[in-house]
């Protein structure tokens, strides 16, 4: 590697050792199963979730899942012509990109996938790159679409990486609305660097 | 010693309404943080538990540190250590000479300002961008980030259209933000896809998987590392948390408290370097050990940078990011650079009114209007307190310890003030004169009262 | 019940009506007083300053006078802030210093705690603007203060709303700083005169007609503004319109 091994150990073990000849006094972990007792929860999530994505700039749409190819295609038109492409939806024949490197993805008007999960409280999607050939699909296509089911909805962050604890992919994102900046004197302003607009698929069974 | 705040600020005061405009947009965030603090009634628990959870990890850094290396590498990725900036700077400058890379994107990473790292490169003839908008302003206009999620807080639109018609080609007096972000959209897509190398930040390192996790609103971070083939993040060694669930803590207090959004548009979790990629992460000392031996100011190590502070701050509101002449300005500013070199940043500490306001809005419950107290303690230990200031506070120490020398004095300088005309009174070496009149100066006092009327009565 | 008073040193000298006001309104409550004659300062000018060492005689000296009191009443949140709050620091381990912490209080937080009265006697007439002074309201948590989200009792304002027909201005901002901070005001004065002229603008366009808070030292900042600007605002301590025209 660039910086020589015993470079690295002996940087290494002098930070350990500094930090090792410092005790603190005990202070144990406050949460034993990792859940926060007395979170949010909601009696409605689905409509929460519905709400909060609203809230961010996304355009929620709702179905059963005969319906999902129908409304991917509605999408495609209001937001084509152009390079579209979609992975790991149910009710639709893969589509991904084919081409080796990354940069195709750069063409991409409209990417769709699947996410595992969704969040009332913040109106985010667990989304990862598993099923799809390049990770950037999802962040340079111009226009996103994500598909979750009803059922995955959850209330709050903790009951989300509860369901996350052993999954451990390569990339894993939790996307919440359109990409957006308000560095520009505080004015919000959808459609950064990331997708311009967000469409949320909830189906149904 | 370093040029002073107070001196920047009076600057800054100067221009009332651009004092104002800043004051007033700063406050508009903290309120956006109120409503969102306020919609969860668990919100001081969150509190309480995310400084839990840092301060248990501090107590096992050592051992979190090594598992978050092992997993890492299980992982495919490559763990680095830096002792200092210029150690985190040769190995960033080594790791993307060896892919031969000239032009590198960079998301947030207040570390690497920490290590000036963009100049160290640009030595190198290694071009950096900074992807975020409002770092990407401010590097066109030369200048250092006053704020640290809020980069650009401190320019106007006009002056953003004015700099994009200038280096981007924009329509002259264009100040539409829409308009502009959209130029800036497609000027740093170009740079994206250009890019031989991504450099992060990190906002969380989780021992228990080896995984990293960048928040941002654009989805530069996520573009810029998936696209070239090396993606380099920096963090410094206290950004370790112990295990995945405790994200759930955090990821629940960063953005409300940042900018009062429930979350942030992206929370990317980073495992593996993508398909053909390499994934280095480079951790940082430069200091936290030292500071983490210090029991009064530990706690400023378990900073999520999430700039609350500095936007309840009224201090940092009326005066700007760049009169604190530091990375990271503001209250937290205020505690870790003094703590680092107390002699250089000796006039921050006192560059607070000790409201209490920055430690009640801290995720973590850091208790920094105590820490600036402690640090004030240690500037003065350390030199940089001025003669006359603890000349004054050693003479007005022992007139207080004597009664009868307290009488005496209080009662001469009430005197000597009646005295006074009031051009002299009023001169330029009256500092609190200079807006405001003096406090009055009644003959008598409540001892003297109390001497002669005190006592219990019917 | 009896209490010691400890009248911060700026109060004995630049304000006496406020420590008469806090006599004649402990005496209203019928509690007994005394002032030990030999305070003289707390220290926090001092321990403010950084220069910690200055600051320990005094706090030593300000353990001895007060032990032997039932309680210890000041017409000051941050002198009360002071020993309860950085006492620890700067003389740790000293005797008698838990007691005396335990037992010092600043005067609306008395009133509330400790004499909880039903009713005052006294009635005010103009519109109150009500300045959360910082160190009562974030140290001594005097109230709840708009950072937290958490319940708690405003212990000024509930004692001041037994004060017939007051009522109080709604501010833009209800607790932020008013730029004193001690030595702050004059070596960042640019800054704090900013902050002070802030506030007041918010007074005045809520419509304040006095201006109270519980801490003198926000009160002598504000106020001299409010002379320099010759604004239409009066300025009056908590204890004064507590002790109306006792």
């Amino acid at each position: 590697m660039v910086v020589t091994v015993t470079d690295q150990t002996t940087v290494k073990e002098s930070i350990l050792a500094k930090i090792r000849a410092v005790e603190l006094p005990a202070a144990p972990h406050p949460l034993s199963d990792g859940l926060l007792a007395d979170a949010i929860e909601f009696t409605d999530s689905v409509a929460t979730f519905v709400h909060s994505a609203e809230t961010v700039g996304a355009c929620v749409h709702q179905c059963i899942s005969q319906q999902v190819s129908e409304i991917w295609e509605e999408i495609c038109k209001t937001h084509g012509p152009g390079l579209t492409a979609h992975v790991s939806i149910d009710g639709l024949v893969d589509n991904d990109l084919k081409e080796d490197g990354p940069h195709s993805a750069a063409e991409l008007v409209v990417f769709g996938t699947s996410g595992a999960l969704g969040v009332a409280e913040n109106g985010a999607i667990w989304v990862s790159d598993e099923k799809i050939h390049h990770r950037v699909s999802l962040c340079l296509t111009q226009h996103l679409v994500l598909v979750i089911y009803a059922k995955s909805i959850v209330s709050n962050m903790h009951q989300a990486y509860a369901e996350l604890q052993n999954v451990r992919e390569d990339y894993g994102v939790f996307i919440s609305g359109p990409s957006k900046t308000a560095d520009i004197e505080q004015s919000l302003v959808i459609g950064a660097h990331g997708a311009r607009t967000l469409d949320i698929i909830i189906v149904e069974e | 010693m370093g040029t002073g705040h107070p001196a920047a600020a009076r600057a800054f005061v100067d221009n009332r309404e651009r004092a104002h405009w800043h004051d007033t947009a700063l406050w508009f965030v903290r309120e956006k943080r109120d409503k969102q603090a306020a919609s969860l009634p668990e919100w001081e628990t969150l509190r309480e538990t995310a400084s839990a959870i840092k301060l248990h990890t501090q107590t096992q850094l050592a051992e979190y540190l090594l598992e978050f290396e092992s997993e890492a590498a299980a992982n495919g990725c490559v763990v680095h250590w830096a002792e200092t900036t210029s150690e985190l700077n040769k190995i960033v400058t080594e790791l993307l000479q060896s892919v031969n890379a000239k032009d590198v994107v960079k998301s947030k990473s207040m570390l690497t300002e920490e290590c000036h790292l963009n100049e160290h490169l640009a030595k190198h003839g290694i071009d950096v961008v900074d992807t975020d908008l409002g770092e990407r302003i401010v590097q066109m206009r030369k200048e250092r980030p006053s704020h640290i999620v809020l980069p650009a807080i401190h320019t106007k639109k006009e002056e953003v259209g004015e700099l994009f018609h200038d280096q981007l080609g924009t329509e002259k007096g264009a100040t539409d933000p829409q308009y502009l972000t959209e130029a800036a959209r497609q000027h740093l897509r170009e740079k994206f896809l250009n890019a031989d190398a991504a450099i992060t930040g990190v906002n969380f390192a989780i021992a228990e998987t080896g995984g990293i996790v960048v928040c941002t609103n654009e989805g530069n971070a996520d573009i810029g590392v998936s696209l070239p083939q090396m993606h380099i993040a920096c963090m410094g060694m206290e950004k370790l948390i112990p295990k995945l669930s405790d994200l759930s803590v955090f990821t629940r207090l960063l953005a409300r408290s940042a900018t009062g959004q429930s979350i942030t548009t992206y929370t990317s979790h980073f495992h593996k370097p993508r398909r053909g990629g390499e994934l280095h992460i480079v951790i940082l000392n430069n200091g936290r050990t030292e500071l983490r031996a210090e029991p009064e100011i530990r706690e400023a190590l378990h900073c999520i940078r999430c700039g609350a502070c500095m936007n309840t701050c009224p201090v940092y509101r009326r005066s700007g990011g760049h009169s604190y002449n530091t990375t990271v300005p503001g209250p937290i500013g205020s505690v870790l650079n003094p703590a680092m070199d107390p002699k250089e940043h000796n006039s921050l500490p006192f560059a607070c009114s000790l409201c209490g306001s920055c430690s009640d809005v801290c995720p973590v419950q850091i208790p920094l209007h105590h820490q600036l107290l402690t640090i004030r303690h240690s500037v003065k230990e350390a030199g940089g307190l001025a003669r006359s200031k603890r000349l004054a506070m050693r003479l007005a120490a022992m007139v207080f310890k004597r009664p009868w020398l307290y009488k005496l004095s209080a009662g001469l300088g009430k005197f000597a003030v009646r005295l006074t005309p009031r051009f002299i009174k009023y001169s330029r070496l009256n500092v609190w004169g200079k807006g405001r009149e003096m406090p009055p100066t009644p003959r008598g006092s409540f001892r003297k009262w109390y001497q002669k009327n005190g006592g219990n009565r019917d | 019940m009896s209490v010691g008073l400890f009248i911060p040193c700026y109060v004995d000298q630049l304000y006496p009506n406020v420590g008469i006001a806090t006599v004649r309104v402990l005496e209203s409550l019928g509690v007994a007083h005394d002032f030990p004659v030999t305070q003289t300062c707390c220290g926090q000018p001092m321990a403010n300053t950084g220069c910690f060492e200055d600051a320990v005689p005094l706090a030593k000296r300000f353990v001895e006078i007060f032990s032997q009191y039932e309680y210890v009443v000041a017409p000051s949140g941050s002198c009360v802030a002071m020993v309860r709050h950085h006492f620890d620091q700067l003389i740790p381990d000293t005797p008698g210093l838990a007691e005396v912490k335990a037992k010092t209080f600043e005067l609306c937080e008395f009133i509330h705690d400790v004499v909880k009265p039903d009713s005052l006697t006294v009635a005010f007439d103009k519109q109150v603007g009500l300045h959360q002074s910082c160190h009562g309201l974030r140290e001594l948590r005097l109230g709840t203060c708009s950072e937290r989200m958490c319940d708690g009792d405003d212990k000024i304002r509930n004692v001041l709303n037994k004060v017939n027909g007051i009522r109080f201005s709604e501010l833009k901002r209800s607790d932020e700083c008013c730029g004193f901070g001690g030595t702050f005001a004059v070596t960042e004065d640019a800054v704090s005169v900013m902050m002070g002229e802030d506030r007041l603008r918010d007074h005045l366009d809520a419509g304040t007609e006095v201006l109270t808070a519980g801490d003198m030292s926000c009160l002598m900042h504000l106020e001299g503004i409010i002379k320099r600007h010759k604004y239409p605002i009066d300025v009056m301590h908590v204890s004064e319109i507590l002790a109306g025209d006792l």
